[in-house]
C-alpha cells in the first residue's frame, strides 16, 4: 500500500467544487460534494481528455465543462452525457483538516 | 459547382488538429470562477416554469387547431401550433447538454420526449452534438456544419421545411435500424453505443408507424398534423433562428467569437429558441443553463464582437456572404473583436489537405 500524499487544506476546496493538482506528471482533482464528502479522481475526462478542473460539482456528480459528461464522484462511474468509461478514483481521507490521497499505481 | 474543401467527415481524426486543440485550446473569455459557478447553477424551478409554459402553449394552440379543423382557420392555427412544436428542437439541444434541471433524471426524461417530437434519435444526436462542441466548424471533423462552402442555397432553403434534415434522417435511420452503421456516424458514435443507437432507431420507426396507423384508423391526416408533420410545416422559424449560429462565418479556427454568432432577439423569439441566440456564450461555456445565458452575455460582452441587432441585420450579412461564397468560397464574414478583447492568438487550425481549389 502506498503512502498517503498530502494535497491541500480542506478549506481550500469549496463545497461542490474541485481542486486541481499534479503528481508524477499526471493530473488529478480533489473534489467536494454537497455533503462534505471529499474525493480524488483523475483530472482528465475519459471522453475527450478535457481538463475536468474547469468543470463543476453538482451534488456528488462531477461534470465535464466541454461536453457535460457526468461522473459519480463516489465510484467514478459515468452517469450521463457522452461518456462510456468511468473515472479512476483514489482512496481519500481528511486528516487534521488536510486532504490526503493514496495514488495507487 | 466549385469544389474547395472536403466537408465529409474523416474516418480518423487529424492529429494536427487534435494537437492544436490540446495545445492552443479553444479561446475562453476571462471570467472569475466564482461568478462562473453562480452561472452554471441549475435551478429546477426556473427550468420547470419554462418547460411547463411551453407545454401549456403547445396544448392550448393544439386545442385551437383541433377546434378549427377542417376550416381555413386551421391554417394559421396549425402554423402557430407548428412553430411552438418546433421549439422542441432548441429544448432538445438544452436537454442534450443536461443543463436546464438540477435533477438529471428530469433532463433525461424530457430529452427522450423531445427527441421523439423532433425525430432526433437520442444516442446518435447526442454524440453528434458532442463532436460539434469538440470540433466546432472544423472542416472534416464537425458533423453539424450547416453551411459548407460554396453554399448550396436551394438546399439551405429546403431547411425551412426540414426537408433537408428529414432526407438525411431517412437515409441514416433506414441503415441503422438494419444494424448497418454509416461511416460518418461510425466516426463519432463509439462502437459500444451502437446497440443502443439501433434500439432507439427501431423505436423511432415504430413511433412513425404508430402515427401512420393512427391516421389510417382515424381516416384522417389529423393525428399526423399534431405529431410528426409539424416538424415539416412549422420548422421555418426555428430554422431561421438556428441557421444564424455559424453560417457565413470563419471556419477552422479555435475561437467561437469568430465562428459563431450572438444575435439579440425579442423575448418571444428567445423563449421559443430557448436563448440559443446567445450562441458564442453557449459554445464558450456550454455548462451554463439557457436561462443564465443573458447574464453570461453581459459578463463577457466586452471580450466579444458586438452582437447582431436582430434577425434582419443577421440575414443581411448571411445573404450577401453566401451569395458571394457561391463564386468565392474563400470569402467569409469577418467578426471584429473590440479593442479591449483578449487576443485569440494563433487559433487557426490550418489543414492544407482541405484547402485545395479545383
Amino acid at each position: 500500500m502506498s503512502d498517503w500524499i498530502d494535497i491541500c487544506a480542506l478549506g481550500e476546496i469549496e463545497e461542490e467544487d474541485v481542486h486541481r493538482f499534479e503528481h508524477g506528471g499526471a493530473v488529478y482533482l480533489a473534489a467536494r460534494d454537497d455533503c462534505d464528502g471529499v474525493f480524488v479522481v483523475d483530472g482528465l475526462c475519459t471522453h475527450e481528455k478535457v481538463e475536468l478542473a474547469n468543470g463543476f460539482v453538482f451534488g456528488c456528480v462531477l461534470e465535464c465543462p466541454r461536453h457535460q459528461g457526468r461522473f459519480d464522484l463516489r465510484d467514478g462511474r459515468p452517469c450521463g452525457g457522452p461518456v462510456t468509461e468511468g473515472l479512476k478514483t483514489y482512496p481519500t481521507r481528511v486528516q487534521a483538516g488536510r486532504v490526503q490521497v493514496q495514488l495507487i499505481a | 459547382m466549385i469544389k474547395w474543401k472536403n466537408y465529409a467527415l474523416r474516418a480518423e481524426r487529424d492529429p494536427r488538429i487534435e494537437n492544436a486543440i490540446d495545445g492552443i485550446g479553444w479561446y475562453t473569455s476571462p471570467i472569475p470562477r466564482k461568478r462562473l459557478k453562480e452561472l452554471v447553477r441549475r435551478d429546477n424551478g426556473r427550468a420547470a416554469r419554462h418547460f411547463l409554459l411551453w407545454l401549456a402553449l403547445l396544448v392550448a394552440s393544439g386545442a385551437v387547431a383541433y377546434a378549427t379543423w377542417p376550416t381555413l382557420w386551421a391554417i394559421p392555427a396549425f402554423l402557430v401550433y407548428g412553430v411552438i412544436y418546433n421549439s422542441a428542437d432548441s429544448k432538445w439541444h438544452e436537454l442534450s447538454h443536461g443543463t436546464p434541471f438540477r435533477s438529471h433524471w428530469v433532463n433525461e426524461s424530457l430529452y427522450r420526449l423531445v427527441s421523439l417530437m423532433t425525430f432526433r434519435e437520442p444516442i446518435r444526436w447526442r454524440w453528434s452534438h458532442s463532436r460539434h462542441h469538440t470540433h466546432t466548424i472544423l472542416v472534416g471533423h464537425d458533423p453539424e456544419i450547416a453551411s459548407p462552402r460554396p453554399p448550396h442555397i436551394a438546399l439551405a432553403l429546403l431547411g425551412l421545411w426540414y426537408l433537408r434534415g428529414a432526407l438525411g434522417e431517412v437515409r441514416t435511420t433506414s441503415a441503422v435500424v438494419r444494424g448497418r452503421i454509416p461511416a460518418d456516424v461510425a466516426s463519432f458514435v463509439p462502437e459500444s453505443q451502437w446497440p443502443e443507437m439501433v434500439y432507439w432507431s427501431r423505436i423511432f420507426v415504430a413511433f412513425i408507424a404508430a402515427i401512420v396507423l393512427a391516421c389510417v384508423i382515424a381516416g384522417s391526416i389529423l393525428p399526423a398534423m399534431f405529431v410528426g408533420l409539424p416538424r415539416l410545416y412549422g420548422s421555418f422559424l426555428h430554422y431561421t433562428q438556428a441557421f444564424t449560429q455559424h453560417a457565413g462565418l470563419d471556419e477552422d479556427i479555435l475561437d467561437h467569437r469568430l465562428s459563431s454568432r450572438t444575435v439579440l432577439m425579442n423575448p418571444v423569439f428567445r423563449f421559443l429558441y430557448t436563448n440559443m441566440n446567445y450562441h458564442i456564450e453557449h459554445h464558450m461555456f456550454p455548462m451554463v443553463p439557457f436561462y443564465n445565458l443573458p447574464e453570461l452575455h453581459a459578463e463577457i460582452q466586452s471580450d466579444c464582437p458586438a452582437p447582431y441587432a436582430g434577425l434582419g441585420a443577421t440575414y443581411t450579412e448571411i445573404f450577401t456572404t453566401l451569395w458571394r461564397q457561391r463564386l468565392d468560397p474563400t470569402y467569409y464574414a469577418r467578426r471584429v473583436l473590440p479593442e479591449t478583447a483578449g487576443a485569440s492568438g494563433d487559433q487557426r487550425v490550418m489543414d492544407p489537405d482541405f484547402r485545395k481549389v479545383a
